[in-house]
């Protein structure tokens, strides 16, 4: 995943937490934003989402779904899904490896 | 107030990008709070949907008009030879080094001036047969109106590429053959050529373009295209003394100097290529008379 994610440049952070806000079901634009500030804590803007769901849309991991609404949701792909479990693997290695390191373990004070 | 600029900037985002997310976005814009972030943040963007332009979908490929890249290529030229190129040290110092070489090298600065001539002095002419083509559709009552005035308006501009190209083959004149304005030496008088004569070339252009959609014309504007690709290998062709020359004399010259001269035979060479290129397409785009039927007027 690291090295798939890798051309997305400065876009790869909000690649994921798109991708993770999308996991659980179709969102537009303003919900992805508010859901993304939710669970990650990270305010995104406009022009950085769009951004990031233009590198999504063009790689096939979302995808826009018909609507009749003004706003259009997005749903994640079956390639996106696959993406997202590979980066968080990583994601989890990584944080092991720094735990361990670190000599933190969590849950304990 | 900040959300006005921050919709105003999404007029900044390329159109295939404003037919795909514009609307989405804008409504995003709308609905939340607008900070000096979102209206930079919309900035930011924009410059990353301009640098992925060609992959939005519906995304027409960019075309930058053939004109602006010759004028600036043009202008470039002009900033390499002086002050780029102008560096007496390694002028003097790169054409010791060669003319110590043998009685060859003496020969070469004479060969790089007789083609750079040959190719600004055909690429003049190259227009020649365009105009009296043009001049002669003009006055003849057998041609339709609209070729008529297409012909009249290339002999009209003649005089406004004639003027300019003069006034460069003047200046070339100076430097080149006459020694005049600065002491380039046998280097800086042989390569000279090579920074005007493509800007005399691109200042032909306008005439196969203008006379190309009148089919009476369209044989000289297929000769004018032929030519200017003749002057444009010419061009190329009186490089390759100059290079000799900058390769014998090398040790003498300074590194700004190498690379100005290098970046001035690059862009020298595609600038003229890319004249006899349009040219050229003028003329296989020039409809043909063979199957056209030209109605003399009334």
């Amino acid at each position: 995943m690291a090295r798939r994610t890798q051309e997305l440049g400065r876009f790869t952070d909000v690649a994921l937490l798109v991708l993770i806000s999308l996991a659980e079901g179709q969102k537009h634009g303003y919900r992805m934003i508010h859901d993304i500030e939710e669970f990650s804590g990270t305010a995104l803007e406009p022009g950085t989402l769009y951004g990031a769901l233009m590198r999504l849309e063009e790689r096939g991991w979302i995808e826009s779904v018909a609507s009749s609404e003004r706003r259009k949701p997005y749903r994640i792909t079956e390639g996106g899904r696959d993406a997202l479990r590979e980066q968080l693997a990583t994601l989890r290695r990584i944080e092991r490896a720094g735990a361990r390191r670190a000599g933190f373990a969590w849950g304990m004070s | 107030m900040m959300r006005a600029i921050a919709l105003a900037m999404l007029a900044l985002y390329p159109r295939a990008w404003r037919d795909r997310y514009g609307e989405e976005v804008a409504d995003l814009v709308r609905s939340r709070p607008a900070r000096p972030r979102t209206v930079l943040d919309l900035a930011r963007g924009a410059a990353d949907a301009w640098a992925r332009r060609g992959r939005l979908p519906g995304a027409a490929p960019m075309r930058v008009p053939v004109a602006a890249v010759l004028s600036v290529a043009g202008a470039a030229l002009w900033l390499l030879w002086n002050p780029g190129v102008r560096d007496p040290a390694s002028l003097h110092g790169v054409w010791a080094g060669a003319a110590a070489a043998g009685e060859f090298a003496g020969r070469l600065p004479d060969m790089a001036r007789g083609l750079f001539a040959a190719a600004g002095v055909y690429g003049v002419l190259s227009v020649a047969p365009l105009l009296i083509t043009s001049v002669s559709v003009m006055k003849s009552g057998g041609q339709g109106v609209a070729a008529r005035l297409t012909a009249r308006q290339a002999v009209m501009t003649a005089p406004f590429v004639a003027a300019p190209a003069a006034l460069i083959g003047y200046v070339l004149y100076g430097a080149a053959f006459a020694g005049g304005g600065y002491p380039a030496g046998p280097l800086g008088e042989a390569m000279a050529g090579g920074f005007v004569v493509p800007i005399v070339l691109a200042l032909m252009l306008p005439l196969p373009a203008i006379a190309a959609p009148a089919p009476a014309l369209a044989a000289a504007v297929r000769g004018c295209g032929s030519s200017l690709g003749v002057a444009a290998i010419l061009n190329a062709l009186a490089w390759l003394p100059v290079v000799a020359l900058m390769a014998l004399g090398l040790p003498e010259a300074s590194g700004p100097f190498v690379a100005a001269v290098s970046a001035g035979a690059l862009l020298s060479v595609a600038m003229g290529a890319l004249v006899a290129v349009s040219a050229l397409k003028h003329g296989r785009t020039a409809p043909s008379l063979r199957g056209v039927a030209i109605r003399p007027e009334p």
